[in-house]
């Protein structure tokens, strides 16, 4: 009985090394895959003669959930931070050179110009125009911000189907985990696969697991909703195609509960989706309202008023709008107000008007001409409007961008504002990234490859082997000699 | 008559070897026979009276013994239906004429008809989970049936219970206007989550849970049928439109010392389609935390076909389902009797009963000294070749002796002849 078992150790000690072997050569294999974790081979003797290699996988569950939240908080950043610097890129231009307030510099100096040449009928239309580049960096700025919203929009359309899918795709591997877990055979190849399709949604948005028996894993987003929990829950999104600048975007519904947005330049809001939608809720209609509140006062720091003595409402002046000749509600956003502001016919002499209606007044009819007796020196009502410029005015505190400030003052406000949340966004960035980094490297420290121990692993194996094939060698040779004696 | 007994002794001593190298030759022909015993040959003397004067040389008797309770080396394999025994017990098989035998030789596959077969065509019985968990019969094979693995059918569980651990934000605001609890359009609530279960039939029903703050420490419960909901932005109202679409409606309250929930802790409904189902919320806490899952579970599975068996080492034979469920089907007994190398040797590495082994014990496996199974494993034969080779060179020799004492009787016989011309 001994040499024969002896024989059948030798081989399933064989049988038992080329596997640990395969399992060496596995691990080199995928040494640079960022979403392979380490197999261990353990060796066990269940019954005499018997080795069983059972594969364990290296797996560090904190750091794992620690990479998730560092990825969500920086791909929430990075969006964020994308969107604004777009959307700045797009109203202000390169140094702010098309922003407003840039714009209401130029009309200031052309005012004035024209007040020290009021006679001067092309220095007038040198006013005209930089009334008109104003006009259009303000309608310009509106649309630019609709479309950041609108792109907000289809982003987050886009990111939200994408999550759909890999929370289809995730029903899959979490199956073959728990299969494979109850079957008891190797899970590693599912876990791998679950835990790569973990990081692609924690990228969309902000999650926390809970593993069940065998294996199970429920997601849930950070804020409780349940995104898996045996078969995948649906997250729905109704997008719009266009934005206005009083259009509200839908909610992002995960499992029927809306989907919190986050606040501030260092965003609190994790994952893709919430980034796009801070962009699109809050910073965007922000930024809107402050355009707003720039046009607002500049029709009213242009109005004309009743200059006969009568009690004549005062009436839209160089620049108007789509309600106009009224003005609009003094104090307040009126939503909508940038994208609708024109320079007003009676003055525009590209739609048949004629420029020196801005230095004698009367836009608006008779009542209103300031210049009654027509001198062509006449320039008290432009060293008015450039004074008004000037002049602090009211504005509508949730525009964020201060309260009381002259126009010019508050146009740069509002890019500074701006300017502001981008930088934050930006330093918050860099540091989320690092965070990522960190977290990665730790947690590949701990699951995943080093070239050099498994490279030391496989010499000891080949010592085994050898050790293991010269015992079958020897007990050959015995049964040799035992056979030879039976000649 | 003494050379006559002197001729016939060496003759019955050259039988005896003769049968030992029968023996040896069965061994080494069998030594990878899976589960094979190695017989083994015993010698007795048989004596002639003699007197002082004459002494009558008798012969040898040969014994045929098999080496069945000598455990052989176990040696692993790939399919999880190849048996071994670690332990003095045997499987209980039967042929296809339906007597039972025992065997050592496992190598079991199942057949067309996910009967488990070993190499020599003899089916492996065990007792059925059907009526509940079975109990051995200690002296018989009442009970026994040939064990069939279905292929063809499917399982389901309907679910009766689970367990949903959460933490309800105690700075959350109070609801204060429609509820869910009253199902009317725009009802709100402070937190929801939801829980898939079984009806009976296997389908998928998914429950939508909320939870809503309706004033200090006291929040309303309600459960619904996800496929009752509403289409369109709000799920409210979930038909059939009355407050009674709601599956459970109750009011849990908390201990604003400890956060803990001091109302009932089950939430008891009938899934639709389904059995009774009863959900424990007892760890619920509130704390002044965010809302929060830590465990959300229910039994129950969904209708699924066998994907692989699994053996454990107490014998019981579970099917593994597609949908990850494990259900028992079978119990492996072994068996062994009294004097085990005492038991008939049969074709096809089988044993039965004899009037000298005594009767045959049947019990699980694991039990007094029935030894454990193990799965995925086969027992080699315990014929060792050196061993029998050494025997061979051994009966060789005694053959050759017992010629030599023939021959010289011979030689004897032949002078005693020549002394007469």
């Amino acid at each position: 009985m001994s040499l024969s078992t002896a024989l059948n150790i030798a081989q399933s000690a064989l049988l038992a090394t080329s596997r640990q072997t395969s399992i060496v050569s596995r691990n080199v294999t995928n040494a640079s895959n960022p979403d392979y974790n380490r197999r261990l081979s353990m060796l066990q003797s269940d019954a005499p003669g018997v080795h069983m290699v059972s594969i364990q996988r290296a797996a560090d569950m904190s750091l794992f959930r620690a990479n998730l939240g560092a990825v969500s908080s920086y791909e929430g950043q990075a969006s964020l931070r994308t969107a604004i610097e777009a959307m700045t890129q797009a109203v202000n231009g390169i140094d702010s050179a098309s922003s407003p307030a840039t714009a209401i510099g130029d009309l200031y100096e052309a005012l004035q110009f024209y007040a020290a040449n009021p006679s001067n009928a092309s220095i007038a239309e040198r006013a005209i125009d930089a009334a008109r580049q104003v006009v259009r960096s303000l309608n310009n700025g509106a649309a630019a911000v609709n479309a950041a919203r609108s792109q907000a929009d289809r982003n987050i359309a886009e990111s939200v189907a994408d999550l759909n899918g890999l929370l289809a795709e995730f029903k899959t591997a979490n199956d073959a985990v728990i299969s494979a877990t109850i079957g008891g055979r190797d899970a590693s190849d599912a876990l791998d696969k679950r835990d790569a399709l973990l990081k692609r949604i924690s990228e969309h948005i902000p999650i926390s697991t809970i593993t069940r028996d065998n294996n199970d894993m429920v997601i849930t987003t950070t804020s409780g909703a349940t995104l898996f929990e045996t078969i995948p829950r649906e997250v729905s999104f109704q997008a719009k195609l266009v934005y206005g600048a009083t259009t509200v975007g839908n909610q992002v519904m995960v499992d029927g509960v809306p989907l919190p947005v986050g606040t501030g330049g260092d965003t609190n809001s994790a994952g893709r989706i919430a980034g796009y939608l801070q962009i699109r809720d809050q910073i965007a209609p922000t930024f809107q309202a402050q355009l707003d509140e720039i046009a607002r006062g500049l029709i009213s720091a242009f109005a004309e008023t009743d200059q006969s003595g009568g009690a004549l409402p005062a009436r839209a002046g160089l620049f108007t709008w789509s309600g106009g000749p009224g003005l609009p509600a003094a104090g307040t956003v009126s939503p909508g107000l940038a994208g609708s502001i024109s320079t007003n016919a009676a003055m525009d002499s590209t739609v048949g008007g004629n420029a020196f209606v801005l230095r004698d007044g009367g836009a608006n009819g008779a009542a209103y001409v300031a210049n009654t007796s027509g001198a062509a020196s006449y320039s008290a009502l432009l060293l008015g409007y450039q004074a008004k410029l000037d002049e602090p005015m009211a504005f509508d505190g949730s525009a964020g961008a201060g309260v009381s400030a002259s126009v010019m003052t508050y146009s740069t406000n509002s890019i500074s504002w701006l300017e502001g949340i981008r930088k934050s966004a930006d330093q918050a960035e860099l540091a989320k990234s690092a965070l990522v980094a960190r977290t990665s490297e730790a947690l590949s420290n701990a699951t995943g490859v080093n070239v050099d121990q498994e490279l030391a692993l496989l010499l000891e194996l080949e010592h085994s082997y050898g050790a293991s094939a010269r015992l079958l060698k020897t007990v050959d040779e015995m049964l040799g000699t035992l056979l030879a004696l039976a000649d | 008559m003494s050379l006559y007994g002197m001729m016939r002794t060496s003759v019955s001593g050259m039988n005896a070897q003769a049968n030992r190298l029968s023996t040896v030759a069965d061994n080494i022909a069998n030594s990878s026979t899976a589960g094979y015993k190695r017989a083994r040959t015993d010698f007795s003397t048989m004596v002639i009276p003699s007197t002082s004067g004459s002494y009558t040389s008798g012969s040898v008797n040969t014994t045929i013994r098999y080496a069945i309770s000598q455990q052989g080396s176990l040696q692993s394999t790939t399919s999880a239906t190849d048996l071994a025994v670690n332990g003095n017990g045997m499987f209980v098989v039967q042929s296809s004429s339906g007597t039972p035998y025992l065997t050592r030789a496992g190598a079991f596959v199942p057949d067309a008809q996910g009967r488990l077969v070993n190499a020599a065509g003899y089916y492996l019985m065990g007792y059925s989970f059907e009526s509940g968990p079975p109990a051995a019969v200690a002296n018989g094979f009442e009970g026994l049936e040939a064990i069939r693995i279905r292929q063809d059918s499917l399982t389901s569980d309907p679910t009766t219970s689970g367990e949903l651990t959460a933490n309800l934000n105690s700075n959350a605001t109070a609801v204060t206007g429609a509820n869910p609890s009253g199902n009317t359009a725009g009802a709100q609530f402070t937190s929801k989550t939801s829980l898939v279960v079984y009806d009976n039939l296997g389908g998928e029903v998914l429950l939508d849970v909320y939870f809503t703050k309706t004033g200090a420490n006291t929040w309303d419960v309600s459960v619904f049928n996800k496929a009752d909901a509403a289409t369109g932005s709000t799920p409210f109202p979930y038909s059939p439109g009355t407050p009674a679409a709601a599956l459970h409606n109750s009011t849990m309250t908390f201990n604003p010392a400890t956060g803990e929930l001091t109302s009932a802790g089950q939430l008891t409904m009938t899934i639709p389609n389904g059995s009774a189902f009863s959900l424990d919320v007892s760890k619920v806490s509130q704390l002044a935390e965010d809302f929060m899952i830590f465990d959300a579970s229910a039994n129950g599975s969904p209708p699924a076909g066998i994907e692989s068996i699994i053996i454990g080492q107490d014998g019981t034979l579970s099917a593994q389902y597609t949908n990850g469920a494990v259900k028992e089907l079978y119990r492996i007994p072994l068996a062994t009797a009294r004097s085990p190398d005492m038991l008939r040797v049969l074709p096809g590495n089988v044993f039965s009963q004899s009037n000298e082994s005594g009767d045959v014990r049947i019990g699980f496996p694991g039990e007094s000294d029935f030894g454990k199974v193990m799965s995925g494993t086969l027992e080699e034969s315990n014929a060792d070749i050196a061993q029998e080779l050494t025997l061979m060179i051994e009966s060789q020799r005694s053959y050759t002796a017992n010629s030599k004492v023939f021959q010289t009787g011979s030689d004897l016989m032949d002078i005693l002849v020549n002394l007469k011309r």
